[in-house]
């Protein structure tokens, strides 16, 4: 159904603003919201790009229909693994009471690990991995299984008996449990899992991954309100290339914007033409924005309220914030998300020769979820049709 | 040691030492046309609270102020650290000569130690990039700045982080340059210390993880 630029989108707006009020958002906020997108835009025959709320109003239709309609496809990355692989490691069996002292012994003894098992539980109650010994359990003579090293990083069982062996001489009498201190073989998921889900299933039947609940975790869709916010946001950034087009720049705009007020902390377009800087992309120009609008705050608080609190020398800005913009980012301004501590990039287009985000995009980098650095952020790319940009020759770094 | 390289790598140290004296990660370049320096750059990330004001940006912003963007493509980079990931992809983009460099950066290096944006296929042509200009230097730069923030840190690290380390696990030139060039570039003597020091890292293969690397560069 191609979309119907006209009356349709007012009542777009209306619907997607009851959906999205229903969900989360606080009603002046987003009442202002809906008059300044209503009366910004201009609904013009000669428009060479067509509304993102033009595109929801011509589905919304066969949204209701079928409620799992979705507009925004997650961007994976070539290093994620969705196979689970398991590698050998040597455990034992401790009475719980001696479990931090056994731990630090083994500690000094230890050779460094060829395999980083710092995903997983070191220490792990009985019933985690199967049924406890009921007569055990009763009794008051708690046991730990404790992961020691993996096999790799001490092949010899003696060796592993021999750094048991000064703790096995600490057991208290009246323990009878004959698995005390005998190591045992194990298999444990050799790599951190990605979600909470996969975290469960892969420690089913095996050695338990410790999830440490992060938040930046991929998760499987997108909640709805978001994909409403979202199209709302493409519209300001559709708008913002519309301008930057007339004004001779690439057409390549960014916002970064506070997923918890709604709030539009900065927005750029690319400005590489005017400035005579190649590197002067939206992105990078986004990120700055942010940057000198905390300063500013910052000086501007200190010297007002004679704030004695002292910002933390390292405060990474973005962390907590989104960033939606055109064009799949380059290399450059991937990394500089990585650097910024982004929380979610969402983008329209791919950039097939250029992007560092998609694996089928330049050599496949996939920055955003590079296993090697030290940070990693969710990436939707919009997977719903009708969105014209204006073309950009595919060689640009965006 | 005292190529060309080397002399120009000084000046890089002095802007990275400048860097430490500014409480920023201790990493420091210049840019060079001609024979001549044309810009220098430091880190400037904790003062601007932007992680992207690494000292490669800092330079480039300079140059552009007085030249038009194509003379990146007769200008040469010493910089104290390998360029992370965000900046050779700029530098590519600007179509840089050639990059020499101190020590890797095993966390966000681009140029051969996480990525190599520096020589892969691209849109632009790729840029050499030659590590192991005053190194140590550069390391030891890095493990005073990082001593001094674990000193400062409320909680109390282990006593192992507050050591300040003086060896050095040898460099894999094999990784970033080509063997016919090394001795061009580095002398014979690098060449020997290479063979050297790629003997000593097979005997040492579980040696522990060097320390080149940084959450802000």
């Amino acid at each position: 159904m191609p979309p119907s630029v006209g009356s349709s989108r007012t009542t777009t707006v209306s619907t997607g603003t009851e959906t999205y009020l229903h969900h989360k958002a606080p009603h002046n906020r987003l009442h202002r919201h809906h008059i300044s997108l209503s009366s910004s835009i201009p609904v013009s025959a000669n428009t060479t790009v067509a509304r993102v709320s033009s595109v929801l109003a011509s589905s919304k239709g066969h949204q209701q229909a079928n409620s799992s309609a979705r507009y925004f496809v997650q961007v994976k990355s070539p290093h994620e693994r969705t196979e689970l692989e398991l590698v050998d490691v040597w455990a034992t069996t401790i009475p719980a009471r001696m479990a931090t002292s056994v731990v630090s012994h083994l500690k000094q003894e230890l050779p460094k690990d060829p395999h980083s098992l710092l995903h997983l539980r070191r220490l792990v109650k009985e019933s985690d991995v199967e049924q406890q010994d009921s007569a055990l359990r009763a009794s008051d003579q708690v046991v730990l299984n404790l992961l020691i090293c993996s096999i790799d990083a001490v092949p010899s069982e003696d060796e592993i008996k021999r750094m048991l062996l000064p703790m096995t001489e600490l057991i208290v009498a009246k323990m009878n449990d004959n698995r005390l201190f005998v190591p045992v073989i194990r298999k444990a998921p050799k790599y951190p899992a990605l979600t909470k889900q996969q975290s469960k299933e892969w420690s089913d039947g095996t050695w338990p991954i410790m999830w440490r609940g992060n938040p930046h975790a991929i998760i499987s869709e997108l909640p709805s309100d978001y994909e409403e916010l979202y199209k709302k946001y493409i519209d300001t950034l559709l708008e913002l290339t519309e301008k930057a087009h007339n004004e001779g720049e690439m057409p390549i705009a960014t916002l970064i914007v506070d997923p918890a007020t709604y709030e539009v902390v900065a927005s750029a377009v690319d400005t590489r033409n005017s400035s005579n800087n190649p590197l002067a992309h939206s992105t990078m120009t986004c990120i700055a924005k942010v940057a000198e609008k905390e300063l500013w705050r910052r000086q501007n608080e200190t010297t007002a309220m004679q704030s004695t609190k002292e910002p933390p020398p390292q405060a990474y800005l973005c962390n907590n914030l989104q960033l939606i913009t055109t064009h799949e980012p380059c290399a450059m301004c991937s990394m500089a998300l990585v650097h910024s501590r982004i929380s979610r990039l969402v983008y329209i287009k791919n950039m097939p020769r250029s992007g560092g985000i998609d694996r089928s995009s330049g050599p496949g980098y996939g920055i955003h979820w590079n296993r090697q650095l030290n940070w990693r952020f969710e990436t939707w790319k919009w997977d719903g049709q009708n969105i014209l940009l204006y073309d950009i020759d595919e060689a640009t770094n965006a | 040691m005292g190529t060309i390289h080397h002399e120009y790598m000084k000046s890089a140290l002095r802007m990275a030492n400048l860097a430490f004296e500014s409480d920023e990660v201790p990493v420091g370049c210049v840019y060079v046309h001609d024979g001549k320096i044309i810009a220098e750059g430091m880190n400037d990330t904790n003062r601007s609270l932007c992680g992207t004001r690494h000292a490669e940006f800092l330079g480039i912003e300079t140059i552009l102020q007085t030249h038009p963007a194509s003379i990146f493509e007769e200008t040469d980079l010493y910089v104290t650290v390998e360029p992370c990931v965000m900046c050779a992809s700029a530098l590519r983009q600007l179509k840089i000569r050639a990059v020499y460099f101190g020590c890797a950066n095993d966390r966000f290096g681009g140029c051969g130690s996480v990525l190599r944006v520096n020589s892969d296929p691209g849109v632009e042509r790729p840029f050499p990039a030659y590590p192991g200009f005053y190194r140590e230097e550069a390391i030891m730069l890095l493990r005073r700045f990082y001593l001094q923030e674990n000193e400062k840190a409320p909680t109390p690290k282990t006593k192992k982080s507050r050591e300040l380390k003086t060896d050095f696990s040898p460099l894999d030139l094999g990784k970033y340059v080509p063997r016919g060039e090394i001795e061009k570039l580095y002398g014979r003597e690098m060449l020997d210390n290479l063979v050297a020091s790629a003997a000593a890292a097979a005997a040492a293969a579980a040696a522990e993880a060097d320390e080149e690397s940084d959450p802000s560069m």
